[in-house]
């Protein structure tokens, strides 16, 4: 049987199917939103906002709520916002706060998961979310529906507000000067942050967040200089990797979170390659 | 302004078009479940193109009735593939219950005091066995002899569920046992 044939009968699985929907939807969003963050130097914001859903997860699964979604959102968009923010004085320096957010959250959600859980298969349960090894090929109808309500409201943010994002990105104090509020659009950027973190968990689990978002970028990078190219290749190149890993893995067997990293970092070094062929 | 509105609302309108469709019924009608499951011609369908004819081979337990019920032969694809199958299984058994399935795994038992009955299982684990699954099943024959814990075994059977204490439990009703 080849390849063709036996995916053409795995798509015969409506999970299969839901889980490239997702996959797609959610390696857009991530692409799109991982050129500002990077950009503005927040490229590790990912992986602190993910230990934080996956602390706010174990809370979830402890006191049994029937869609965990109503307490991992809140808390994530809370956090996004309180770490992204712009203040004057602080205490505890951004860098500082968000490792001690992340490695607080990680570490008191698997504690609390390992004293109050009532799972069958603890270990295997944490290992799922953490790296994603079938969690997008699981996901209910309703899940799917919720990831597509969300890509499409993150995808109109982009769209309605992209010469403003343009703007705070590159340079957010003559943004201000300006009269853009910049406040505002931190605030936005850092809701659509906290959504597609939550979301790409999903699809990578929550330690291998940060790859989806800043591989992408970086790839484009090495080949595109202006801000519009970047995004496209951006985007164009996570998704393509999304689809490219899942199927990858539901033929061989392997992670579906490790493999599309995977991909993301060949797809790095194939950029990088061009990048240096084209400068010489 | 206008143009990234009207740019929005298509976008919108091809991703509510994705959700069109029939929803995915299993193909076979549900079949009240009964012990005596085995006097049935069984056709194995295995996952192909759909453009090429299905190759089919036939398993007869008993001499043949006429129904005819088609297999999902589970023990022919990935292991990520076979773990995400059982796990939507588990999740949502309305959309299996009648459909028979093969499937492949490592048996195991255990005593449960409160009904000091004993319950067999079949764990199903993914790519990197990490997470595992366990689908309860018991053989059509009573009679029949089950194999020791940590012996890997492929099973087929009719996919149902029942009710015990109140709770709502799934079961494979499996007409054919073999060790690997």
């Amino acid at each position: 049987m080849s390849i063709f044939e036996t995916l053409s009968g795995y798509f015969q699985f409506p999970f299969v199917r839901y889980a490239l929907i997702a996959g797609v939807l959610i390696a857009l969003c991530s692409s799109l939103l991982g050129v500002t963050l990077v950009l503005k130097r927040f490229s590790f914001i990912g992986d602190g906002l993910s230990h934080v859903a996956f602390g706010a997860m174990a809370i979830a699964a402890v006191v049994s709520v029937s869609n965990d979604m109503l307490i991992v959102m809140p808390v994530t968009i809370l956090s996004a916002i309180l770490l992204l923010r712009k203040n004057g004085t602080k205490n505890v320096r951004g860098d500082a706060a968000l490792a001690m957010i992340s490695v607080g959250a990680l570490a008191l959600g698997y504690l609390i998961l390992n004293v109050f859980s009532k799972s069958a298969n603890l270990s295997g349960d944490v290992c799922s979310t953490l790296f994603g090894s079938t969690s997008i090929l699981t996901l209910k109808v309703s899940e799917v529906w919720l990831c597509v309500g969300m890509s499409v409201l993150v995808l109109a943010i982009f769209i309605l507000f992209y010469n403003k994002i343009f703007a705070i990105t590159f340079d957010e104090n003559f943004a201000a000067a300006t009269g853009t509020p910049t406040g505002v659009y931190d605030m936005i950027i850092a809701v659509v942050t906290a959504v597609v973190i939550v979301l790409a968990m999903n699809l990578v689990g929550s330690l291998l967040t940060s790859a989806l978002i800043v591989f992408p970028t970086l790839s484009a990078m090495r080949v595109f200089k202006s801000y519009k190219r970047v995004v496209v290749c951006s985007a164009a190149l996570s998704v393509g990797c999304a689809v490219f890993g899942i199927l990858f893995s539901i033929l061989v067997s392997t992670p579906v979170g490790a493999t599309i990293v995977a991909t993301d970092i060949l797809a790095f070094m194939i950029f990088s390659g061009i990048g240096t062929f084209r400068r010489k | 302004m206008m143009k990234k509105a009207l740019l929005i609302a298509l976008c919108v309108a091809a991703l509510t078009l994705t959700g069109c469709g029939q929803k995915d019924t299993p193909d076979t009608t549900v079949n009240t479940v009964a012990a005596a499951a085995p006097t049935q011609t069984v056709q194995t369908v295995q996952i192909e193109s759909p453009t090429t004819a299905p190759a089919v081979s036939e398993a007869t337990e008993a001499p043949a009735v006429e129904s005819s019920v088609t297999e999902i032969d589970l023990t022919n694809i990935s292991s990520t593939m076979v773990y995400s199958y059982v796990f939507n299984m588990l999740s949502t058994p309305d959309d299996f219950i009648g459909q028979r399935f093969r499937i492949q795994g490592i048996y195991d038992e255990g005593l449960w005091e409160p009904t000091d009955q004993m319950y067999h299982y079949i764990i199903i684990a993914d790519a990197t066995a990490c997470c595992a699954q366990g689908l309860e099943f018991v053989l059509a024959d009573e009679n029949a002899a089950y194999p020791q814990p940590g012996d890997e075994i492929e099973i087929s059977g009719v996919f149902s569920t029942y009710e015990e204490d109140g709770e709502l439990y799934v079961q494979i009703i499996a007409d054919s046992l073999k060790k690997i």
